[in-house]
Order: structure tokens, then sequence, then C-alpha cells
């Protein structure tokens, strides 16, 4: 028989990933889809995110409460972290209301909130409630009398369904009070497009039509507890 | 012709070192280098391609050219190789001997041999030959050659399983 030069030793070509053979050949190509300068990632595979699916971002975000940092997710890795344990949570994306114990004006008083829209999460890390309202400088955090809190959790069971980290309660004190559980992505969105549309003293127009479009989104979604 | 391809060589060194940058750096860094490879690799190709139109059909220098192993494996990588698919891999199969022989690409790209004499080794120094040869084929289909028309067994003894 023949000797082949070459032919032992040689690692049969199909051990490597499809044709090795073509080596460089894949970066002569031009690239199948260019890489676009914004393209949105998930942050933890950076597989590349659908831009929109109709309502919100259209992705899911995930909640790193020890840095608390909001990273994009793709579903994939999104559906990984629903479990608590890790370093990251899932936000969910339930939205719920309670029209049967609405906040009274003697227990928004209480809370000493200066303004008319503010958002409740509660922080793991710190082991506390934050309170954060949305301004001109983005959301803003202030203090929260934590008995205060405390005592509105055992009138409103909406409160005590309340996820830590992940899920807000926003408050709305104006046109018509309103009390809302909802995933805290769409806080820091509200409260980035508040900033960024914000004009004058009192935020203006452009605002007050935002707003009044995410208090209409969010009835339309929202569930009873 | 299988140690020869440098081009073969750096593009898989190239692979290795963007796997590494992925585990490392992430996706996104590695995204960055795979464009920046891809950048440097067409530049030089578009500066082959004018070479290549400069020699022209200059038979004589094209076959000076394909007989050194490295420009012919960057040739490849561009497709500005002379020849076309069937001449390459019928010259690649004529270099292994053996007398296989290449019956045509189908329609999906994969090249089809029928096999000749040879053992095991020889299919697999096939693959690589074609692989190199014409690496615009998606892969190889080897055929088994005509069986002979009569097979000649040594006659059992009698008695004997």
């Amino acid at each position: 028989m023949k000797i082949i030069p070459n032919g032992l030793g040689v690692p049969p070509a199909h051990s490597a990933p499809p044709r090795a053979g073509g080596g460089l050949r894949r970066f002569a190509a031009p690239p199948a889809r260019p890489r676009a300068e914004n393209e949105e990632r998930c942050e933890l595979c950076g597989e590349p995110l659908a831009s929109t699916n109709g309502a919100g971002s259209g992705h899911a975000h995930m909640i790193d409460p020890e840095n608390r940092s909001i990273a994009c997710a793709c579903t994939a890795c999104a559906l990984l972290f629903t479990r608590p344990g890790g370093r990251y949570r899932t936000v969910p994306d339930r939205v719920c209301h309670d029209p049967r114990a609405p906040l009274t004006t003697a227990e928004w008083a209480e809370l000493q909130i200066p303004v008319a829209i503010a958002f409740f999460f509660v922080n793991s890390a710190l082991g506390r409630v934050v309170a954060s309202y949305p301004s001109p400088a983005g959301a803003t955090e202030c203090e929260l009398d934590l008995g205060a809190w405390d005592r509105l959790t055992q009138a409103h069971p909406l409160l005590q369904a309340l996820t830590p980290d992940v899920e807000a309660i926003l408050v709305v004190r104006e046109p018509t009070a309103e009390t809302f559980l909802l995933p805290i992505d769409m806080c820091y969105a509200l409260a980035g497009a508040l900033r960024v549309n914000w004009h004058g003293f009192d935020g203006g127009t452009e605002v007050r039509q935002i707003l009044s479009a995410f208090l209409a989104d969010l009835k339309r979604r929202a569930r009873e507890v | 012709m299988a140690d020869d391809n440098e081009a073969r060589a750096a593009g898989e060194r190239v692979e290795e070192l963007l796997a590494e940058l992925r585990a490392r750096s992430g996706p996104e860094a590695a995204d960055v280098a795979e464009e920046l490879v891809s950048c440097l690799v067409r530049l030089y190709g578009a500066g082959l391609a004018a070479v290549m139109r400069i020699v022209g059909d200059n038979d004589r220098l094209l076959a000076t050219i394909i007989a050194d192993p490295l420009v012919e494996s960057l040739l490849l990588v561009h497709d500005l190789h002379p020849l076309d698919t069937g001449a390459r891999i019928r010259r690649a199969l004529g270099r292994i001997g053996g007398g296989a022989e290449f019956l045509g690409v189908d329609e999906a790209g994969v090249a089809h041999v029928r096999l000749g004499s040879g053992c095991g080794s020889t299919t697999t120094a096939i693959e690589q030959a074609v692989a190199d040869a014409a690496p615009e084929t998606t892969g190889v289909r080897l055929v088994p050659r005509d069986p002979p028309l009569l097979q000649i067994t040594r006659r059992r003894p009698a008695g004997a399983l």
C-alpha cells in the first residue's frame, strides 16, 4: 500500500468546527450584519436584544441589589435569574393595584413626600425602604419615615405583595390619588423620560402628557392583588 | 500542502485568540476584535486583488505565483485563485495519488470525490486536501469506488467453520 504523505498524524478535517480549512476566509467577507453603534445587548451574554416588542423597552432587566445597578437582559438570561439567591434578580412584569384600599390624604401626609408622585422599593442590601421621585435631575431619593411605611404596610395588602429590589410601589397624588405595584424598571424609565422632557419649574406640558400616558398604560395593565 | 497552509494556521490562531478574548473580556470586546481582524484582512485582500489585476492573464507569472504555498493560500482566502474550483481539486487529488476522482460540486457546495485505492487515512487526506484547495466548498462527499466485477475468495477447507 502506498504511504500517504501527511495522511497520518494530521487531525481529521471534521474534528474542528465546520471547515477550519477556511482559515481567514470568514474575515475576508464583508460582515453579514454590521455592528450597530448603539445596539442594545444583553449585559450578561452579549446577545443582541430585540429593539421593541410593543410596550416598554421590549426586553427584560435585572437588578443587582448589592451594587444597586440595573442591567439589560435577553429572555434566556432573564429566565435564569427569576429565582432569588444569585447576584442578579430579574424584574418581573406584573402591574397590580388595589382599588379597595386607596391611600388616604392623611396617609400621604404622614409619608412627608414633598412631591405629587413617588415610588418606593425595598432595598434588601440596605435593609430599608427607599423613596424616590422623578425630578429634572432624574430619580431623586428622599428620606422616608420607616415607621410610617410599616404602618402603611399593615393597612394595605398591595404593599405586602411587594417583591424586594425588583418591584416598586408608585403613588400618585394628582390628578387623582392612585397606588400601583409595578416593575422597578418602569419607574426608572418614567423618571428618565420625565428628566429628558422637563421644562421650567413644574416640568411643563410634555411632562404632564408623559405622566398621564404612563398612568393610562398602568391602569390598562393593572390587575387586582 | 497541509503543513504549508499558513493562512489556515493563522486563521486557527486568530480563532483561538478571539475565543480567549471572548472568555476574558466578554462578547463586546470580542466583537470589536472580530471587526478589527476583518478590517485588516479585507484591506490586504483588496491589495492582493489589485496585484492579480496587474498580473492579468500572464500564465507564466500566474503559475509562478500559485507555486508559492503561502501566496496560494492567501489567494484562496480572497477568492482570487486563477484556477477554478474543479481544477484546484483535481490538482490536489493528483498530488495525493491513489486515483481519487473529482465528480463535481453540488448545489449545496459539497465536493463529490470517488475514492481510488488507499486505506482509511487516504479519506482523511482527501478531505483535508479538498478543504485546503477549495475552501469555498462546504464539505466533501466520498463516493466508494465501483465494486470489482468478480470477487475471488479462498475456498474454505472442508469441515472447517
